[in-house]
């Protein structure tokens, strides 16, 4: 089984948002689809969801036209999206009827996620120790953000899904809750589950995604394995730490320092045989070395290269974007 | 639009309405009109007009000032108002008498006894015939209902008296006293057949009939629609319809909503009818008057006779229809902004819509009451936006007939189904739509684009 996403596109009337975007699941996994805001992969989830009309293109689960009512498909927005006065449980079961769970089912799974993911105090509200009374059932409105979101993952999950779509999963947890969530991704993902990730969060996509498409302005600048595309790069980071300033040296070689801090000097090599030739001028000059180390370009680094390619091909200015975020 | 457009229907209509009857304001307000309706019966016996405690005659005395040209005869006038069971007991004194012998009379009333009366006829020369002036103690036991009914009584006496008091034959009295009325006959045979009735101006009972039908079902399908309205901008504000479009179809969301409002509606209108049925047994059997007799005393025998329990059943089904109406278009335009604040903004077209239909319902009401059932009146009877507020009390009325309400709930049912056609060509873009509200020029734009996009791809696939 195979899902297709293939030449998708949407047009608001001459204003193209979404621009032929093709990409392949073989098997069950986890497939990354980045971009800056406004690239469009809201909209491609959006269309890939049928939440919204393509204008061509189309999506196939098995070969057959992919329809989130035959298939069983959660989706985590990036927005909390509950209802703010109902108590929580009410509205799981409603979502669990809508994705054709009998009221029994949904009630084992919901004891079933709500302590996977610590929110059976929520779901199950005790009375304080010592007293009769009744304890009213939780409102989302009365629940945190994170706890919120770990509701939202809840409704999700709770009908097993074959394919899950998260869009940015782990924005405004916290690190608590942020490994909670990953180890639930995780274990998700070493089932037999086709899952559509978006994030910002870099780190998050390398940990969990084996392939990524990469957005910018509608279009697809990269797509791929990430192993692949790393590999393509080659280990053109350079990291040195030494007892000497060895600036004047690294300069004399013709290298771009990337970024110099007191201790360490980054260095971003155009070829692997660099490094080498580096190396042996810093030993010729008796250079006491603590570090030297050769790395492959992060996520991050190939995603910002490729979005500052792709907008100066188009003509586009872009700010410059910090480590683990794009524009916030 | 296929039957796939409405998955997930079942569910959300449960949903909304398992949601709403369980909050607090349905509860009370639930409580309240039950309470209401049962306690308006023997509340209507014990303090209403048909109380008997103020329709109850206490006059024991009137006093006739004649300034009329027509000479009375006191004999006559006893005679035939004793006959009456309700005067049996009163007597009358007629003076030919002037200003000065009014006033004395009046002074000896407030002195001497607060059940006397003093009625004044004289010639009314500036428009013809003839007014009764009645004079009473206000302060007295004497309800202006009391001096109202016998002066009203005395009033018809003197009509039939004075006509006689000229000895003529009785086809000549005929001629003298007979009414003139006229009638516009047109050649609309649909209208004749659905008329049933000849068209002439409703009376004073009729109006109010007409009034709380059309104010009754106003302020309900006002609620209703708002209420879905309110319902679908807060699961777009809330993010929820995201979530939610991933299993139910967009249709399936605010028909499901629609569907969920009609039906407590039709709850809420057979908790009053069961409620007014009990009070009515109640009344029966505490002061041996049913609802309908105690309604006598505000409304005609004949309007009374017409509101029967099917009629009741049927006017419920078109206020039903326009609350699905209705609807629909507050769905729409809820779903045009993505958030609460903008609600009122973006429900503007939908509240110009239904104050427009209310004042057309309510100038037909006028008309009715000025000049009967005429085209405009019947217009406002079939037009679904205004069919709603007006068919109800015209059912009433008895000026339709059956063949005729099922004309309206037909014509209804098929401008909602145009109305759902129309929304289903462009809600699944409005509703996942964010950022400015989306104006109805822009609807209209979407709606042909997905037409000329549908025709595109039946082209393509042939």
């Amino acid at each position: 089984m195979s899902l297709e996403v293939k030449e998708i596109f949407k047009k608001y009337g001459e204003k193209t948002v979404v621009d032929h975007i093709s990409f392949t699941m073989e098997k069950p996994g986890v497939y990354a689809l980045l971009g800056t805001n406004g690239a469009g992969k809201t909209t491609s989830i959006r269309m890939i969801l049928g939440m919204l009309e393509k204008t061509g293109g189309e999506v196939l689960f098995d070969n057959k036209p992919f329809d989130t009512k035959e298939i069983n498909v959660g989706y985590l927005a990036e927005e909390r999206g509950l209802y703010p006065k109902v108590s929580l449980m009410d509205q799981m079961i409603y979502f669990a009827n809508l994705k054709g769970m009998s009221k029994k089912d949904a009630e084992k799974r919901i004891k079933y996620w709500s302590e996977r993911l610590e929110l059976d105090d929520y779901f199950y509200p005790k009375p304080a120790p010592g007293s009769k009374k009744k304890v009213k059932p939780y409102r989302a409105d009365q629940l945190s953000k994170g706890n919120q979101q770990k509701v939202q993952l809840m409704a999700a999950l709770i009908a097993d899904p074959q394919v899950i779509i998260l869009d940015e999963p782990l924005s405004g947890l916290d690190p608590v809750n942020a490994d909670l969530f990953k180890n639930v991704i995780r274990e998700v993902a070493s089932g037999d589950k086709y899952i559509i990730m978006s994030s910002h969060q870099m780190g998050t996509i390398e940990e969990f995604c084996s392939d990524l498409t990469i957005l910018n302005h509608g279009k697809a600048v990269l797509q791929g394995n990430l192993k692949e595309i790393k590999k393509s790069y080659g280990r053109v980071n350079l990291v040195i730490k030494a007892d000497a300033d060895v600036t004047d040296i690294v300069k004399a070689e013709g290298l771009e320092i990337k970024e110099q801090t007191a201790e360490e000097i980054y260095i971003k090599l155009t070829d692997e045989s660099q490094a080498g030739s580096l190396l042996a001028k810093l030993v010729e000059a008796k250079i006491p070395l603590v570090r030297y180390e050769l790395t492959e370009p992060s996520l991050h680094e190939i995603f910002v290269e490729k979005i500052e390619q792709s907008n100066a091909e188009n003509g586009v200015t872009e700010n410059k974007t910090e480590e683990g975020s794009v524009n916030e | 639009m296929n039957k796939n457009e409405f998955r997930g229907l079942k569910e959300v209509f449960i949903y909304t309405f398992s949601q709403y009857v369980k909050t607090k304001s349905y509860i009370i307000t639930t409580i309240i009109m039950a309470f209401a309706a049962l306690v308006v019966f023997p509340f209507m016996a014990t303090f209403g007009k048909g109380s008997g405690s103020e329709t109850e005659n206490k006059v024991e005395k009137v006093y006739v000032i004649n300034n009329s040209d027509v000479k009375l005869d006191d004999e006559a006038l006893a005679s035939s108002l004793n006959a009456n069971e309700i005067y049996e007991g009163v007597s009358f004194e007629i003076y030919e008498g002037d200003e000065e012998e009014t006033e004395s009379l009046k002074s000896e009333i407030t002195e001497n006894s607060a059940s006397e009366i003093i009625l004044t006829i004289e010639r009314d020369l500036e428009l013809g015939g003839f007014t009764v002036e009645a004079s009473y103690d206000g302060d007295g036991i004497l309800s202006r209902d009391n001096v109202s009914d016998i002066a009203s009584v005395f009033a018809d006496w003197f009509y039939d008296y004075k006509t006689g008091s000229l000895s003529l034959k009785d086809d000549v009295k005929d001629i003298v006293t007979g009414d003139v009325s006229y009638e516009i006959i047109n050649d609309f045979d649909f209208l004749n057949e659905i008329e049933g009735t000849e068209t002439e101006a409703i009376g004073q009972s009729g109006f109010w009939v007409v009034y709380t039908a059309i104010f009754v079902s106003y302020m309900i399908i006002a609620m209703s629609s708002g209420l879905i309205s309110s319902k679908i901008v807060e699961e777009k504000a809330n993010r929820i319809v995201e979530y939610l479009m991933t299993t139910v179809r967009p249709m399936a969301l605010i028909t499901g909503k629609i569907m969920a409002m009609m039906l407590v509606t039709f709850i809420n209108c057979g908790v009053v009818g069961i409620c007014a049925f009990i009070s009515s047994k109640v009344a029966k059997n505490l002061f041996g008057k049913t609802g309908a007799d105690l309604l006598t005393s505000y409304v005609d025998a004949e309007t009374l006779s017409n509101i029967s329990a099917d009629r009741i059943v049927l006017a419920i089904i078109v206020i039903m229809l326009g609350i699905f109406i209705y609807g629909i278009i507050a769905g729409l335009f809820g779903a045009s902004v993505s958030k609460m604040e903008e609600l009122q903004q973006g429900m503007r077209g939908y509240s110009m819509l239904i104050l427009v239909a209310f004042l057309l319902s309510y100038a037909s009401l006028m008309v009715m009451q000025d000049k009967g059932f005429n085209a405009f009146v019947w217009f406002t009877v079939f037009f679904p936006f205004t069919s709603s507020m007006v068919m109800p009390g015209a059912m009433c009325l008895g000026e339709v007939t059956i063949f005729g309400v099922i004309a309206c709930i037909v014509i209804q049912i098929v401008s909602a189904l145009i109305l759902l056609w129309f929304v289903s060509l462009i809600y699944e873009g409005v509703i996942v739509a964010t950022g400015e509200p989306i104006k109805c020029s822009k609807m209209m734009t979407m709606a042909k684009q997905k037409l000329m996009l549908d025709a595109e791809r039946r082209k393509s696939h042939e």
